[in-house]
Formats: C-alpha cells, structure tokens, sequence
C-alpha cells in the first residue's frame, strides 16, 4: 500500500480546534484521529472538536486515513484537512494515485500545536 | 469472437465467422470501407473507435492535460504536418483535476448536470485509409472524434437483508477494513514510539544519579561549612533547576508511556477482537489490506446493480485527410447515438429497493456516412425489453426501425434468449424479422444460434 506524509504546525487561538477531513474525487476513506496517543474520533471526521486551546498546546493531532480507490473515472486519491478554531483556519491537501483500480493509499497526517 | 449459425427459411444453412469486435485489432490496420456495424442497444464507449470501426489494443488514457499533450506531441511526426495514423486517446476531461470537496457521499446525490460532466469522455482516433477505386493512389489518415456522457445513472440498490443493507453493509465491510489497516499500522507506529520512549527514558537515568549525587555534595558541603560562599549557594539553584527540568521530561516521558501501553492495549485487544494477530503485525496488516482489496470489489460490482433510469448521449465525427495532410480535410461520417433506460424497482427480501429482473430500453441513432460519395444516412428508432430470468439467463424482445420517415423505411424484431455460459462466454439464440435490405432475395427471417465470446465484459474504464 502506497503511503502519502504531511506534517505541519498550527497556531492556538482562543477557541477551541475543530478538525475536518474531506475525502474527495468521491473516493471512499476512513479516517482515525489521535492526540498524542489517545483516540478522539475514527470514521468520516466532520468539524471533531480536538478540544479548548489550554489543553491542547504542545501537543500533536495525528490523523491516519485509509483511501481505496471505488471509482473507474479516477485513480487519483485526495485528503483534505481543516483547521479552525485556531490562530487562522488552515487547510492541507494530500494528494495521491494509486496504479490499479481498488487500491488504496495510507495518507499520514501530523499537526503540531503551538501555543 | 463471435461464431454464428444462421438459420434461413429456406433451410440453407451458413455458418459464418465473424471476426469480433471485442477481438482488437491494431489501429494501423487499414481502413475497411464497410458500412458502419453497431450494436442497436448500447451506445459505444468509445464513439470515434466505432465509427472508424477500430479497436486499438494499446489506448493512451491520459490523466491530466500534460499526459494529453504528450500523447499528442508523441504521435506527430516531427517537421510535417501529417496527421498521425496511429492515435488512440481516450479520457475524461473532469478527471483530469482534483476535486477535494466531491465525496463519496455526494456520488450518490449527484444531479444530470453533475452526471453529464462527470462522465463526459472524450475519445480520439485515426487510421490508414486505403485507396479508393476513384483515386487508387490516394492514402491518408481518417480521424475520428467522439464525445459520450450519462445525463442519469440510476439508484444504487440497497437492499435489506437480515437488518441490513447489501450496499450499506459492504460500506461497512469496507470501513471495517481500512479501520484494521489504520489499527495495525498504529500499533506499529505506536510500539516503534514506544521503544523510543524507554530509550529516552533510560538515558535519562545516568544524568538523574549524577545530578541527584552532585547535590547531595553541594547540600553536604552547605551543611558543613561555617559560612556558605554565594557561589556554592548558586551551584545549589543550578542543579535544583537542571534536576527538576530533567524530572519533568521523565515524568512527563512516563506519562507519555503510560498513554501508549493504554492505547496499545486498545489495539491490541480490538484487533483480536478483529481476528487479527497483534503479535504478527506484517501478517494483520496484509490480511487487513486483502479484506480492504475485496470489499472494495464486492462494493464496486454492487454499485453496479441500479435501478431508476439511465439516459446515455454519444456523437462521434470522422474527417479524411487525403495524403494524411492535416490541411487538407474532408466531413465524411457522423453519428449520434441517445439510450434511455428504465428497470423498475421492487421490494427486496428485507424490505429495501432493489432492480426488479426487468429493464426496458429505448434507442435513436443517426448515422450519416458519406465515404466514397456513398451519402448514406439512416435515422433508427427502438425499443427493447429485457427480462433477467436468472442470474445466468437473459430474455429479450426488440422492435428497431430504420429510415424513420423515408421511402426505404423498414423494421426488425427480435426474440433473444442469452444463457452465460462462463464469465465472458454466452450462447445466444434469436428468432425474429430482419430489416428488409438484409438479404436480397430472401426471407429475412431470423432464425440463430450464437456463441459469443467476449460480450458483456467489462468496458475499458476512462482512465
């Protein structure tokens, strides 16, 4: 399985962080969410609140996601993360393809949280 | 391949072999000046190919607008202005950039607009053309170019057995899968992360002694002296700072420790749960990989099974460059094809919609062919009604009528009875009327026994 990495850092702001994660091109995708070690939500991840800005400096948002390629238009693969709630709202696109029909992609997805 | 026996009234029996168009041949094959053959119900996947009358074995798919300049770039011949005889392009404009917002969800929800360009492809195609009996020298370069796309694409069945959708249930299977694979690669991370905490963690022994050991000496030192200098009070302060910072980092790793024996632990327990070995992670990981691979096929084949309707639009043109001179351009085939589909849903043993075992199908096509002055044009009209009668055992009857409107106006009806064999293998037997100007002279009776090979396989996907 091909492996896509992303890593950033994402400046706190005075509300709380909410992160979401859009699988695109209509491609099918599950996603598995931790901080630091702990899960917080696996699943289709919509607007998941990873808490209030006090707890969360220093630590890392890590997000996995399986993508399989389901449809015979594309084999391209995307992953789009947003960041609100923070210092900006942010958005990070991975992106990838896969060589045959129905295979999938592992994307790695690393967020730094600065206080 | 197709291998025919026909039967005719008057019991003469042929046997015909009929090179079949799902056997390709190469493009550079030249050009046969034979009307166009199509199949009434199905609008061609690839318009310009059918209307050439080619089946390229090695079609370029590019996947972006560089891929497409690079097909085309390629196949010109560098310094002339020669059309290229050997072109075979197909593609899907749409596909060509990412769409980050287009879920999976919203696969399901799309409107005909959204349909019609999402599965708009195009396709492009030439060939040699061989000389004519009017211009025995000529050569050149037939270019085909067609368009198709889906106006609707039916519902996706979701049929309801024992509590739960097939459709949903293979989503859920499919997301059970990538959830193992995202569970055996954490816990691979994890344990990797893991060693390098009690790394950190026994590195930070050595410095706790000596730091603990050097205070003890300071404090010592304090305790003994009769009057305490400012500098053994500030290596005191120094060493206090370090030894607490260095406290902090340890109980702060073992914090961190602790999180990810939890969250192994986790893992661990939900992946046995899963069947799976946590102790033989490369063989969960591929076990879980495999189980993704064939729920994401068991979804793909079911996303298949529709119901609702389908209306399908297709055009193809063809221009004939004399000498394969790309300024030298003559219009001389054109084609349109329309389908609309309808298979009723029905209750399925659960209670969700599923196809029915029926499908009716209407068609128009318009076909001019204007090759060798032919001018030859034919507007059909059509309808067809196929009962699935078991999985393996097709039923049809089919009305098609040619010329709509003109003087040579004439019909054909059909009965067919397909039974597949094996995958790719059916034996087709028709019983009906053929169009009048089939057989000069004769009855135009159908009376057939079929095998075909290669029909109803899987079409070469947009890629």
């Amino acid at each position: 399985m091909r492996e896509a990495a992303l890593e950033a850092d994402y400046q706190l702001g005075a509300e709380p962080v909410l992160l979401t994660v859009t699988i695109g091109n209509g491609q099918f995708g599950t996603s598995l969410v931790r901080l630091n070690s702990a899960e917080k939500c696996r699943g289709d991840i919509g607007d998941l609140e990873l808490g209030k800005p006090g707890s969360l400096k220093g630590k890392k948002v890590r997000v996995k996601s399986v993508v399989t390629d389901v449809r015979d238009e594309t084999n391209r693969l995307t992953v789009t993360y947003k960041l609100a709630g923070g210092a900006q709202d942010q958005t990070f696109v991975s992106t990838g393809v896969v060589e045959n029909d129905g295979d999938s992609m592992l994307f790695r997805a690393i967020f730094n949280l600065k206080g | 391949m197709q291998f025919r026996i026909r039967a005719r009234s008057c019991g003469l029996l042929v046997v015909t072999l009929i090179a079949a168009t799902s056997i390709a041949a190469p493009v550079r094959a030249v050009q046969d000046e034979k009307p166009i053959d199509l199949e009434p119900f199905r609008v061609p996947s690839s318009p310009a190919f059918t209307l050439l009358g080619v089946a390229p074995t090695n079609i370029d798919r590019p996947i972006a607008p560089r891929d497409f300049f690079t097909s085309i770039v390629s196949s010109l011949d560098a310094g002339t202005r020669d059309v290229p005889t050997d072109l075979a392009l197909e593609f899907s404009p749409y596909w060509w950039f990412d769409h980050k917002e287009l879920t999976y969800k919203e696969r399901y929800e799309r409107d005909p607009w959204e349909t019609a360009i999402q599965t708009f492809s195009i396709s492009i195609a030439t060939t040699e053309i061989a000389a004519r009996a009017s211009a025995p020298n000529e050569r050149g370069t037939r270019l085909g170019l067609g368009t198709r796309l889906l106006l609707m694409d039916g519902t996706p069945c979701k049929q309801v057995s024992e509590g739960f959708g097939a459709f949903e249930k293979q989503v859920e299977g499919l997301r059970d899968a990538q959830v193992d694979v995202l569970l055996s690669s954490d816990l691979a991370d994890l344990r990797a992360e893991k060693e390098a905490v009690v790394t950190l963690i026994a590195s930070m022994s050595d410095p706790l002694a000596n730091l603990r050991a050097q205070l003890e000496q300071v404090a010592r030192q304090i305790a003994g002296a009769a009057t305490v200098g400012e500098e053994l009070w500030a290596q005191r302060a120094r060493l206090t700072a370090q030894l607490d910072a260095l406290e902090r980092d340890l109980s702060s790793s073992l914090r961190d420790l602790a999180d990810k024996e939890v969250a192994e632990a986790k893992i661990v327990t939900e992946l046995r749960g899963n069947g799976l070995d946590p102790d033989d992670l490369a063989g969960s990981r591929a076990r879980a990989e495999a189980e993704v691979d064939r729920a994401a096929t068991a979804l793909r084949e079911l996303d298949k099974e529709r119901y609702g309707w389908t209306v399908e639009l297709a055009s193809a043109g063809a221009v004939d460059f004399v000498d394969g001179d790309a300024g030298d351009g003559e219009f001389t085939r054109t084609a349109g094809w329309l389908t609309a589909g309808y298979t009723p849903s029905t209750k399925g043993s659960g209670g969700g919609r599923v196809a029915s075992s029926l499908t009716f199908l209407g068609v128009a096509r318009y076909i001019w062919d204007g090759i060798d002055d032919r001018n030859d044009e034919f507007l059909d009209v059509g309808a067809r009604a196929i009962w699935r009668v078991r999985e393996d055992i097709n039923l049809s009857t089919e009305y098609l009528l040619r010329n709509l409107g003109g003087d040579d106006e004439t019909e054909r009806w059909a009965a067919v009875l397909e039974f597949q064999v094996s995958e790719g293998y059916a034996l087709v037997a028709s019983f009906g009327s053929d169009f009048e100007t089939s057989f000069e002279g004769d009855s135009d009776l159908i009376a057939s026994i079929g095998f075909s090979v290669g029909i109803g396989g899987p079409q070469a996907p947009v890629r």
